[in-house]
């Protein structure tokens, strides 16, 4: 029997992701679940024939009694879902974002405080290559003082907001509650922007947005926010997900006094580009692998979590500031954690 | 040989001057009669050269062209001084090629576009990177209609200037770090990408704009030497225009891309959903990356002698520099401001 009893919640991309990972790694098993597709129901079924699985969560919860909830549905459930879990005494991991909006944030960090349990945001593109090489690099100085940052999400998602498409995932594109891109893509760059700039809070934002791509989001899906740190340094968040590309664009890029990260390259004036070497810890594309290792190690005390709920907080903040622009069409200041 | 049929005087015949005057001659359609030189070292070079022609100090531009009396002013100073320059030498009854910005601050611009008018002469703005391949190639194809509708358009002067700022640099230009009158390179730079953004925008005026500035890169440029300016146009489509002269290894990277519901043109190719990327071919008349002065000099020479339309005219340079200005006044004040728009 493993360690930790996991409840997912939208084992859908993500969240069967995640479980996979848990029960290769043995620690943790899923003993639960919260889905709505009557045939994703119905497989679960087949394969977790133990398991608890309903459409409410809280129901499920209380039911199944889990040390661990894993939230991979909506993103606008990720708040009140997640303070519900840490409030029956779970740790958490959420998939990206941690919440959305400012209100939600803080109620995610004083339950946290408070229930002693551990928040975990899977800011999975940390452990990509050439990305998070570069944040990395970043971040151990590699190009001294930072004085612009940029982050990018360009993702066509035709696929996934067409209700033919190829990965066609129908809550995003909810007319009541549909996905907000920023929050849930821009987050990814953005993140990285924040890891890097760690200490250095991000004090106002300017946004602008539309929805003119002609893809199925009812709501923007083009957003381009920049923003002032206190060093003075400037950063910019810049997400498309209606364009036209059919593939993951750029998605981060690094100005220091000694030297440019951008594609993948370290850039200095006084010497031929580098091109970032890939550490073990990083790979292509999504790591949700390890990001369950480095939760389950969070859990085990083996290791810091890096992947915090102050990233986490200081990320929806700043979304949240660029929504307040968006609808007043002015610079707005953000609330720092 | 027949004698040129255009006479000109060059303010500042350093790089970019100096390749107007090889353009000049390389056509035999204009002869250099004057310049204005502000480095004795320079002048001599040019008495030189010239000798017929009247080498002058910089504060003897009205002398210039009173005595020499050409009918084309080519200006490729100092940025600040192209819009009192321009005025003077249209007032002189000259047509004027300026090399890019056309001035720097929105009362010049309405200066010159309203001198223009009076006299009736040809104001052509070197935007040489509308020449050049991919940039302009990317501009042509989006301006043609290939990505469709535009929802957002980027453009970007990424451009390591520490051998133009500092004395020991290869390329050291000493007026662009003049600590009284430095460049401006949101005008200086930013104004190529923000030129190509608005060829493609065309009639869609930029509403409002918002900019945010640093100067924390040790450059040698004593003011900001790195912009970040959003705009939104009329129609609801976002722009953004990204600048950093003070940028470690980096030459001239990224400087266009353009979304549309049917397509993106990023890097020189085109990307079209369920389709292969097109690399767009490099039309013949393009040249790759740089500078293309060669071909600024023949369609200002065609548009004074009524060959061709002027396609780098004062609107396009007005306008240009509207948003820079709002983006100046955007930095000062913290704030988003609107855009004086020229029709």
């Amino acid at each position: 029997m493993a360690k930790h009893r996991a409840l997912i919640i939208g084992p859908g991309g993500a969240g069967t992701a995640v479980m996979n990972e848990m029960e290769a790694d043995g620690r943790a098993e899923p003993i639960a679940f919260v889905e709505t597709r009557e045939e994703r129901i119905k497989e679960l079924k087949e394969k977790y024939p133990d398991a608890v699985i309903g459409t409410d969560f809280a129901k499920v919860l209380a039911e199944s009694k889990p040390d661990v909830v894993v939230d991979a549905g909506p993103d606008f459930l990720h708040g009140p879902q997640c303070l519900a879990a840490l409030e029956a005494g779970c740790h958490v991991l959420i998939e990206k974002p941690m919440a959305t909006s400012l209100e939600d944030a803080q109620k995610l960090r004083e339950a946290e405080e408070r229930t002693g349990k551990i928040i975990m945001v899977d800011y999975t593109m940390r452990y990509s290559h050439p990305w998070g090489t570069m944040m990395e690099a970043a971040k151990a100085g590699k190009i001294g003082k930072i004085f612009y940052l940029a982050g990018f999400y360009i993702h066509d998602m035709w696929n996934w907001y067409d209700k033919d498409g190829e990965y066609t995932t129908p809550w995003r594109i909810d007319k009541d509650n549909p996905q907000n891109i920023l929050f849930g893509g821009g987050c990814h760059g953005l993140d990285m922007v924040l890891y890097v700039m760690e200490d250095d809070p991000v004090t106002e934002v300017y946004c602008c947005g539309n929805s003119l791509s002609g893809s199925d989001m009812p709501i923007q899906d083009c957003f381009l926010v920049s923003m002032k740190f206190e060093s003075g340094a400037v950063g910019k968040v810049m997400v498309t997900s209606g364009c036209n590309r059919g593939d993951f664009g750029e998605m981060f890029e690094a100005y220091g006094t000694d030297g440019t990260l951008v594609d993948g390259k370290l850039l200095c004036r006084t010497a031929d580009p580098v091109e970032l070497e890939q550490s073990e810890k990083i790979q292509e594309g999504h790591g949700w692998n390890l990001t369950v290792k480095d939760f389950l190690d969070v859990l085990d005390g083996k290791r810091d979590n890096w992947m915090n709920s102050t990233f986490g907080a200081r990320n929806v903040a700043i979304c949240d500031a660029a929504m307040k622009s968006l609808a007043s069409g002015k610079v707005e200041k953000v609330t720092w954690f | 040989m027949a004698k040129p049929e255009h006479r000109a005087v060059i303010f500042g015949p350093g790089g970019a001057g100096q390749a107007v005057m090889n353009a000049f001659a390389d056509t035999g359609r204009a002869e250099c009669v004057g310049f204005v030189e502000k480095s004795p070292k320079r002048r001599a070079e040019l008495a030189k050269a010239y000798p017929d022609a009247l080498v002058c100090e910089e504060t003897e531009l009205a002398r210039v062209l009173a005595e020499a009396k050409p009918d084309l002013f080519v200006d490729a100073g100092p940025d600040h001084l192209h819009g009192p320059n321009t005025i003077l030498a249209l007032q002189h009854g000259c047509h004027v090629l300026i090399e890019k910005p056309m001035c720097t601050c929105i009362g010049d611009a309405k200066a010159i576009v309203a001198a223009e008018r009076k006299t009736g002469k040809v104001v052509t703005v070197d935007y040489t990177m509308r020449y050049s391949h991919p940039w302009g190639t990317m501009m042509e194809a989006a301006k043609a209609g290939r990505v469709g509708e535009i929802f957002y358009v980027g453009g970007a002067y990424i451009h390591d200037m520490w051998d133009i700022y500092n004395p020991s640099g290869s390329e050291y230009t000493a007026w662009r770090s003049d600590p009284e009158h430095p460049q401006n390179i949101l005008f200086g730079g930013g104004v190529h990408p923000l030129d190509m953004i608005l060829v493609i925008m065309d009639d869609v005026p930029v509403t409002s704009v918002h900019c945010a500035a640093n100067d924390l890169a040790q450059s040698g440029l004593p003011d900001n030497d790195l912009y970040i300016l959003t705009m939104t146009f009329a129609n609801g489509a976002l722009g953004k225009i990204f600048v950093s002269a003070g940028c470690n290894g980096w030459d001239f990277g990224k400087m266009l891309e353009v979304y549309g519901r049917e397509g993106t043109l990023y890097d020189g190719k085109l990307y079209r959903r369920y389709k292969d990327p097109e690399e767009l071919p490099q039309p013949a008349e393009k040249s790759r990356m740089g500078h293309s002065w060669i071909n600024t000099v023949v369609d200002f020479l065609d548009a004074v002698d009524g060959v061709k339309p002027n396609e780098m005219n004062t609107t396009f340079a007005a306008r240009n520099v509207a948003i820079c200005d709002a983006a100046m006044k955007s930095i000062a004040s913290g704030h988003v401001e609107k855009v004086d728009w020229f029709v």
